[in-house]
This record gives C-alpha cells, structure tokens and sequence, in this order.
C-alpha cells in the first residue's frame, strides 16, 4: 500500500491530508477538516485540477491588461498549453466582470471568464 | 482654493476603505467622501488577480479584482461619493484635510471624523540590508506584480525570491508560469512565512525549493543582477558564509514584509504602537486623536483581505456612532502582549462590550493555549502560526471581572 501526503488548497487553513492508496484506488483519506478536502484529495490523486488565473490582452480600453480565470479547476497537465494559448488571445473592450472569453477553454468544458470590468477608453 | 465641509472623510479607495465607507452609509451618514490618490478604486486587489480571496465573506473563491468590483458596484448603488487622482497631502489633529486633487486642485476639507484607509507598502532591499553591488533588477514582490499583471512586462528570466510570504510565493508561480525559470525561495526563518496552501500551490507544484533558515549574503553584478550568494544562517541569523553557494539569476524578487502607511496618521498626531507600525487604537478603532479611526492594512498587516472587510465595517459603524454622538465611551484598560505574543488590537477597551481581539504568535506553536489576563479567558488551540492571525473574542462580563490596568494575552505550551 502507498501512503501519499499534500497540502490541500481549497481555503487558507491548508489541512494536512495522508491518502492511502492500493493498486491505484483510494483506500482512505485523512487529515481533511470537511468535505472539500475530501473532493480535493480524490481529484488530486485521480485528476488533479487547478484554477488557473492570468492576464490577457485587451484593446481599446482604460487599461491593457485583462485579468481572467477558468470558471472551475482545470486539469494540472494543461497549464502550459494553456498560457501558450492565453498569450495570443485579445479581445476588445468593453468587457464586463464575469463575461465568458472562451466558452469551452481549451476542450476542457470550462470557461474562461473575465475577472474585472474594462471600460472603453474615450478619446479626447 | 476649495473648502469643504464633511461628516466623514475616508482616506484611501481600497478594499478597507470602501468597505468603511459602505458601513458608515449604512448607518445613515450621507455627507461623506472616500479620496483615493489613484486613478481607479479597488487598492492593490486589482492587481492581485489571483484566487484565494473572500471564501470568508462572500463564501467563494474570488479573485482580488472580482472581490474589489463587488464592492466597488455596492459603493456606486449606494451613491458613496468618492473621488478618484486625488491624494491627501495633510492631516491635522483637527481632522482638516489638504488634498490633491486631479479635478479641483487644491481642496481644503474640514471632517467631522476621519477613517484612515491608506494600507502599507513593502520592505525594500535598504530595509533589510542585503550586501553587494547595486545593479538593477532587484524588484519588490508588489513591483514585479504590478509590471506583469497590469503593465504585462516581464521583469526578468531567472530569478531568486528572498522572504516566503504569501506575496513571494504567489509571484514564484506567476513568474513560472510567464516562462521564467525560479531558482528558489530563500526564507530566513526556520518556518515558511505565508500559507500551507501557498506552498502546495505555488511552489511544490512547480518544483519550486525552499530554502528555509538562509538568506541572501551577496548581490553581485554591474548594470543588471548576474549572481547572488544564497547562505545557511546560525542560530542568530546571521549568515554562515564559507557554506554559502551561488545562484546565476538576472532578478531579485523581495518579499520581506509590509509596513503599514502612517505619515499621514502622525501629522494627525497619531500615536503608533511599535510592533503592528499601525494607530494605537480602542475597541471601536478610535485612535488616540479624538475623531479618528483606522482600519485594514493601515492598522494592522493582515494576512486575509476578508478580515481587512470586517474590520473596516466596524470602523464605518463606529465612526458613523460618532458623527452621530460626538463622542464614544472611554477605553480605559489596556492590553498587552504575554509571553510568545507579538501583538494585540484593539490596545485599549472599554469593558463595556464583548470584543473581538487579534493578535499574532511570536513562533510557531503545536497546541498552545491562550491565556488572557492570567486565568480571566483560556482556549486551547491546534496550533499558532505566526503568519496567521489568531482572533478571539471575549464576553464583556469576563472583561468587567477584570480588575487590573493591563489586560495580558499569552500563548503556552504544555497546559
């Protein structure tokens, strides 16, 4: 039997979690305060998932830099595929908090969404 | 010049202020302002576009600014004035205002009460004295968030993050996943300064080492930062340099540390207590100027923008109490920080209320128990980390119990 220990992320108390594990199935899982831990435990021996947030280009607006994120984790393995892709990807303002930028990132089934309001800039 | 006349001035258009100017409008205060000295509200969130943020108030994952633009909408549906490029220049202890405006020049502002909203900055390299050449390419943490999250420049390609707060280690993973390679965190201390999770998340999902009890020795370099010297420290963290090894990196990312933005405060003749750096304050973070209050970063470096929330709520009430009032109920017993303690807000109270105390852990502990005021309140605790804020709040008949001047919290092991 293996015995695998992390950190769990969903929030800052950062629960110490011991996964037990035998012939690739969860035996059990400690260490979790509450049922997030659990989910998180399960996901990151199965499919480990991180929500990714960065910036992307935006034109015509009041700043030139557009924060976003995946809508829910997205799988770990994809990250670098998916800054490559985040690095030519534009858009035009104005955009609104919460406006979906890619519906199905990266064939993942997640959006990707901005994190802020971008007004147009006005030109004077 | 300008002259206004306000009930309540908020001085600062970051996540403290707007939540203390929300408060104090709820409270019925009309006649009042907040002033932020940059172009847009929403303080340094807005450039903190990573997750983590409001799972204690909002009861989800946000990003800084997602958690920054709900309260910004709040702000605007309950027509809080504000006023964005203006910049406060002076603050007497009569609570007159000089402010800077981009819109009026020069305004002159008489305030009922003032919250003091005004956040910290970061340590820099003079702060913490690191020896070697001064090239360029020694960034603070805050700097290189700011250069590629707003301004989307990079500010190098390899590079050394010295201090492991969670604003190191949040930039350790964005360097990384922009393309620069992170050699290592290099932490002082013998215990990593932010977060469990940011360490899962940032720097043990990227292969990113941890350097715990080393520091910096040396920057070498002319124009730009070639080498650093990365060195064990003794037991008085002072450096062990025939152990020390080199590390090429052309950046130097620094996060040492916050200290909380008080010019303003002392003109108003605000005492500062020597630990926090932040206003001495009551229980209804009253500082020691009448009229006054404080709140967020300012007052106390938090760790959760969610507590910076709730603190400045209560600054908004309490200063819409005394607009309302004139004057609030004297504080007249102090508290002070015990043994593996490092501080205590509030620093006076009233006895009058239950309050809500925070205070910090001097060291890491494993199941300590705070003691207060010898054996008047106990709680056993899992643990205490001195990166995570410990709040407690007390009944007020255990405080009216109280008969002493001075109100101890101390941390033991072994009860």
């Amino acid at each position: 039997m293996e015995t695998r220990t992390f950190t769990c992320i969903s929030c800052p108390i950062g629960c110490r979690l011991t996964v037990e594990i035998e012939d690739g199935k969860i035996k059990s899982i400690s260490g979790s305060k509450c049922q997030r831990g659990i989910t998180y435990a399960e996901n990151e021996i199965y499919d480990p998932k991180r929500t990714l947030t960065s910036t992307i280009k935006i034109e015509g607006g009041i700043i030139d830099q557009l924060p976003v994120r995946t809508k829910d984790p997205i799988p770990k393995g994809k990250m670098n595929e998916a800054m490559l892709y985040l690095k030519d990807l534009k858009v035009k303002a104005p955009v609104a908090l919460g406006d979906v930028i890619e519906a199905d990132f990266l064939g993942t089934g997640v959006a990707l969404i901005a994190t802020r309001t971008v007004k147009e800039k006005r030109i004077s | 010049m300008l002259k206004w006349q306000k009930d309540l001035v908020i001085i600062g258009g970051g996540p403290a202020g707007l939540a203390a100017a929300i408060a104090a409008r709820d409270e019925g205060i009309e006649d009042l302002i907040v002033l932020e000295r940059h172009s847009e509200l929403g303080g340094i969130l807005n450039q903190c576009i990573h997750n983590g943020f409001g799972l204690h108030y909002f009861k989800e994952e946000l990003t800084g600014p997602e958690y920054a633009e709900r309260f910004i909408e709040e702000l605007q549906k309950k027509n809080v004035p504000f006023l964005t490029d203006a910049m406060v220049i002076s603050l007497s202890p009569d609570k007159k205002l000089l402010v800077a405006s981009k819109e009026h020049g020069l305004v002159e502002i008489e305030a009922k009460a003032v919250v003091l909203a005004m956040g910290c900055r970061e340590r820099t390299r003079a702060a913490i004295t690191i020896p070697g050449t001064r090239p360029s390419g020694v960034f603070t943490a805050g700097t290189v968030q700011a250069l590629i999250n707003i301004e989307g420049l990079m500010p190098g390609r390899r590079a050394v993050i010295v201090g492991s707060g969670d604003i190191g280690l949040i930039m350790a993973r964005r360097l990384t996943l922009e393309g620069a390679q992170v050699l290592a965190v290099v932490e002082i201390m013998d215990y990593p300064g932010g977060l469990n999770r940011n360490i899962a998340q940032c720097l043990e999902d990227f292969d990113i080492p941890l350097y715990l009890s080393h520091t910096i020795a040396d920057i070498q370099g002319k124009d730009r930062v070639e080498k650093v010297l990365v060195a064990p420290v003794d037991e008085n963290r002072q450096p062990i340099l025939d152990k020390a090894f080199p590390l090429e990196c052309d950046t130097l990312v620094l996060s040492v540390g916050l200290i909380p933005e008080n010019e303003l405060s002392l003109e108003a003749g605000v005492e500062l207590d020597k630990t926090t750096g932040g206003p001495i304050v009551s229980e209804y973070l009253e500082t020691t100027t009448s009229g006054i209050f404080a709140c967020g970063n300012v007052l106390q470096v938090h760790d959760l923008v969610d507590n910076v929330t709730a603190e400045s709520i209560r600054a908004g009430k309490m200063a819409a109490n005394y607009v309302k009032s004139g004057t609030l109920p004297a504080c007249g017993t102090e508290t002070k920080a015990g043994d593996n303690v490092r501080y205590v807000v509030p620093q006076k109270i009233s006895k009058t209320e239950d309050v809500e105390f925070f205070l910090r852990a001097a060291r890491p502990m494993d199941r300590p128990t705070l003691v207060v005021g010898d054996s008047l309140y106990t709680k056993k605790m899992r643990e205490a980390k001195p990166g995570e804020m410990i709040s407690v709040k007390i009944p007020k008949e255990k405080l009216q119990s109280f008969t002493g001047s001075e109100l101890t919290f101390a941390l033991r092991e072994g009860i």
